[in-house]
């Protein structure tokens, strides 16, 4: 077990620990050992005057994904980058992840979703009764999340879609992303999914995919075209569409009385830069007080949602955290873009008296149809 | 756990528990290890990375990493140090760059950021207490929500903790030429001793554990005054062309009745870095609070036109308080090692050392880079880099003989190291010679087995003479490497 070939891309980080207290699992855990500075001093370590990695490093290298170290580092070192180049090198030469984590991908590849118990031929029971076109150059990619957990989430966007006169169909053999597979570090599996999706879009004749999830939008666009090259379908993520036409006058709202703050989601976000789009279509909602967090935009909180595959505590205590913040400003209620984020924000404010709602369904509901056909 | 607990537990002979057994005692089995992952997180800093300083040090990796969480836990963990000798390496935000908490005879890191509550925020009385592990933005934003502020803090607040920045002296900060360093804030200082007798400190009292470098013993309370929220900042800066102008410029803005929160120089190589200069090649971004009355605008201008300084942008000017956190530290994103050495000097020498450092870039073909930040009134955090590959031995060595002589002349200056830890305890009896005295005294009485933090300030690793030699030879070879192409 080794990591001697990572010593050129550890070579930035100056150890000043300015990421330490914007990472949720040293925010959690309060060991430094979990903090990205200093996970980021054992790499160093052990990569160049130490030998033989402890099993533990890699161990915590999986984290919450949120990048908000990135986002604060003064010396712009690539952590996530080397998280996972990091990962993917302990595993190469001998290192074993959890056996929890090795079910899941197992479950990846045996049925195409990373969450177990779950089959693929339950994939698309979402889009059974939608009529929709068996083939289409522009196709919604549900996801896991939104095919098996909440389907409502892919239903809202055909609908939108349909309301919109595009004609959007979907790729019944789609398989998980392959986003638990990178963030592993399993390239090897990940590449297989990739390769396996690709096949399908080709075959189905998609060149625009539309997604609600930030994750499955952050890895088809950001990682797939370092599997395949040439890769030349357009990624699309429902805000972006939206917020479009909330610019050019063709969506408009109806009134919706209340005050609201926006979540940002890490993967749309951080990950992707898309901060102002989802923004846009809200402050268009007539009525609606928007009220932004004190965490918001490159420094928002992360909601804890990507630990629940890791230690579904932790992913509430961070939860419920990042609701206090919302309870602190003294508003009706969080709305946010990813389906994670939805899942997990609502969950911990179920006792507060916050809704939190996602942005896909609040469009469906005061979107004015007059506007927008259908 | 209870004081009781603590006693049975670490009263145990070694022969029934083992020294990690008895630690585990006092702080429970989570926050206590011994593993080698666990000890190479919590030996290392920001001056811990090249290769030279794992050299330089004799044990550098901790035995045990101990997270404690109360006074009582503190007690615990220091008594079964004292009885067994092993050193105490108490470790805050670990931000100092001087190898201020790692260990250089292993022993025990202890660490007290876990210790950060805010435990009062009295407005009527204008103070606030707080634990040691306390971060600056964690305390600022209680405090904003009672319309109040700390007002000083160090560049690094990011990361450093309230007990971190007492230990390293905290006299110069962001806010501190406005409202005055950490030593005018301190209304008192609860500390357990390396001896265990538990002490609280007022009045003068409190300088001893100011510069103490944890080598006395370990702060647990704080209690500060705090003031009225400011709101608004406005911010304003200068180009120049020569290092003299610069400086003539500071000097007189430093000697204006109305203090800036934030006063910085730097060179255009830091700058390009983080905030690119469009106009000369150095320049002075200064900060006040933003009451309109209280903004010496008219004196500014006056001053920068005197010595042709040229007023930059809005924009630039904003960007630079933006970055105030960051500038130091973006450099780094384009070197392995971005070497320093920090000065505390008087603001009319500044502009001698300048000239010599920037001379040494031309006869030894340096990547140097500066930055000052005012500190007092008076008084300037100068930090001189250099941008080097630690791999590159003789460059390595050469940067770092010529940052010694820069030292030994800022002592000559009047001035000496901003930051004491480890790596500059070799300078003490040169430049703070009555202060090492009255250090070393105060060792002996609060820390007479000498478990606390050991190496630092009233003792070092090594002499100034042979790090004197080394630094010369190397220097010389360095300047000749000119010559041959090295």
């Amino acid at each position: 077990m080794n990591i001697d070939n990572l010593s050129e891309i550890l070579r930035n980080c100056g150890s000043c620990n300015y990421c330490r207290d914007t990472c949720p699992m040293y925010i959690e855990l309060k060991s430094e050992l979990d903090s990205p500075g200093g996970k980021l001093r054992a790499l160093r370590a052990y990569a160049t005057k130490m030998r033989n990695p402890p099993i533990e490093l890699l161990q915590r290298l999986y984290c919450a994904d949120c990048r908000r170290c990135e986002a604060i580092c003064p010396a712009g070192v690539p952590v996530t980058t080397i998280w996972h180049d990091a990962k993917k090198q302990l595993l190469k030469t001998g290192a074993e992840m959890t056996e929890s984590l090795q079910k899941v991908l197992d479950w990846i590849e045996k049925e195409g979703t990373p969450f177990i118990g779950y089959e693929s031929d339950d994939r698309t029971l979402w889009a059974e009764d939608l009529k929709l076109p068996p083939e289409s150059n522009t196709a919604i990619f549900s996801g896991c999340m939104g095919s098996f957990w909440y389907p409502d989430q892919p239903e809202t966007v055909v609908d939108m879609l349909h309301k919109l006169n595009v004609n959007a169909g979907y790729v019944p053999s789609e398989v998980c992303c392959g986003l638990f597979n990178y963030w592993a570090g399993d390239d090897e599996g990940f590449e297989k999914v990739v390769r396996k999706n690709y096949e399908m879009f080709k075959k189905a004749g998609v060149d625009h995919i539309v997604t609600g999830c930030g994750g499955c939008y952050g890895t088809l666009a950001e990682h797939y075209p370092h599997i395949i090259p040439d890769f030349d379908i357009k990624i699309l993520h429902t805000v972006e569409v939206l917020a479009d036409m909330v610019r050019n006058g063709v969506l408009t709202f109806e009134e919706l009385e209340g005050s609201y703050t926006y979540h940002d989601s890490c993967h749309l976000g951080r990950a992707l830069g898309i901060y102002e789009p989802p923004r846009e279509i809200i402050k268009a909602i007539p009525g609606l007080e928007f009220v932004e967090m004190k965490n918001s935009r490159e420094s928002s909180n992360c909601c804890g949602g990507f630990l629940s595959v890791l230690d579904p505590d932790l992913a509430e205590s961070v939860g419920r955290r990042r609701v206090a913040e919302a309870e602190e400003l003294g508003v009706d209620g969080i709305i946010t873009t990813c389906v994670s984020c939805y899942k997990n924000l609502s969950y911990n404010a179920r006792e507060t008296k916050l809704k939190v709602i996602q942005l896909d369904e609040l469009i469906l509901d005061k979107a004015r149809s007059s506007q927008v056909g259908g | 756990m209870s004081n009781t607990d603590i006693e049975t537990t670490i009263t145990q002979t070694p022969e029934k528990a083992t020294i990690i057994e008895m630690l585990k005692g006092v702080v429970g089995e989570e926050r206590v290890s011994d593993s080698e992952l666990e000890r190479v997180v919590y030996s290392g800093d920001p001056a811990v990375l090249p290769q030279y300083h794992y050299r330089w040090k004799r044990k550098y990796l901790a035995d045990y990493a101990v997270r404690v969480e109360s006074e009582e836990e503190i007690e615990g963990i220091l008594k079964i140090a004292r009885e067994h000798n092993i050193p105490v390496v108490p470790r805050g935000g670990a931000s100092s760059c001087m190898s201020s908490s790692s260990p250089s005879r292993g022993g025990i890191s202890l660490d007290l950021k876990p210790m950060n509550k805010i435990l009062e925020i009295n407005k009527k009385g204008m103070f606030v207490r707080v634990e040691p592990g306390v971060t600056f933005e964690g305390l600022a934003n209680s405090l904003d929500k009672e319309n109040l502020t700390l007002g000083i803090y160090p560049s690094s607040a990011k990361s450093a903790v309230i007990g971190g920045w007492i230990a390293c002296g905290g006299r110069g900060g962001i806010g501190t030429p406005f409202y005055g360093g950490l030593k005018d804030h301190i209304l008192s200082l609860s500390v357990i001793g390396g001896d265990g007798e538990v002490k609280l400190l007022e009045g003068d009292d409190i300088d001893i554990l100011l510069h103490s470098y944890g080598i006395l013993g370990v702060i647990f309370e704080i209690k500060l005054k705090v003031h009225e929220n400011v709101r608004e900042y406005k911010s304003f800066s200068y180009g120049f062309r020569t290092t003299d102008e610069l400086c003539n410029a500071m000097v007189e803005i430093t000697k204006l009745e109305v203090k800036p929160i934030y006063l910085k120089i730097a060179d255009d190589e830091l700058q390009k870095f983080s905030n690119p200069l469009e106009i000369g090649k150095y320049v002075l971004s200064v900060t006040y609070v933003d009451t309109p009355s209280d903004i010496p605008l008219e004196d500014l201008k006056s001053i920068t036109g005197k010595y042709d300084g040229v007023y930059i942008s809005d924009e630039f000017s904003k960007k630079e308080w933006d970055l105030r956190y960051d500038a130091e530290f973006n450099p780094k994103e384009h070197t392995e090692t971005l070497m320093f050495q920090e000065f505390w000097m008087p603001v009319e020498k500044v502009s001698k050392m300048l000239s010599k450092y920037e001379s040494y870039r031309r006869s030894h073909r340096i990547p140097a880079l500066w930055f000052g930040m005012l500190g007092s009134h008076n008084e300037m955090r100068l930090e001189l880099m250099a941008m080097i590959d630690a791999a590159q031995y003789l460059k390595f060595i050469s940067s770092k003989g010529i940052l010694h002589k820069m030292m030994k002349r800022a002592i000559k200056l009047g001035g000496g190291p901003y930051t004491i830890g480890l790596q500059n305890s070799i300078y003490m009896s040169r430049a703070y010679p009555a202060r090492l005295t009255e250090m070393q005294e105060a060792k002996k009485k609060w820390d007479p087995n000498g478990i606390m933090n050991p190496d630092r300030v009233t003792s070092c690793l090594t002499s100034f003479r042979r790090i004197d030699v080394l630094f010369l030879l190397a220097t010389a070879f360095r300047r000749l490497s000119k010559y041959v192409g090295g």
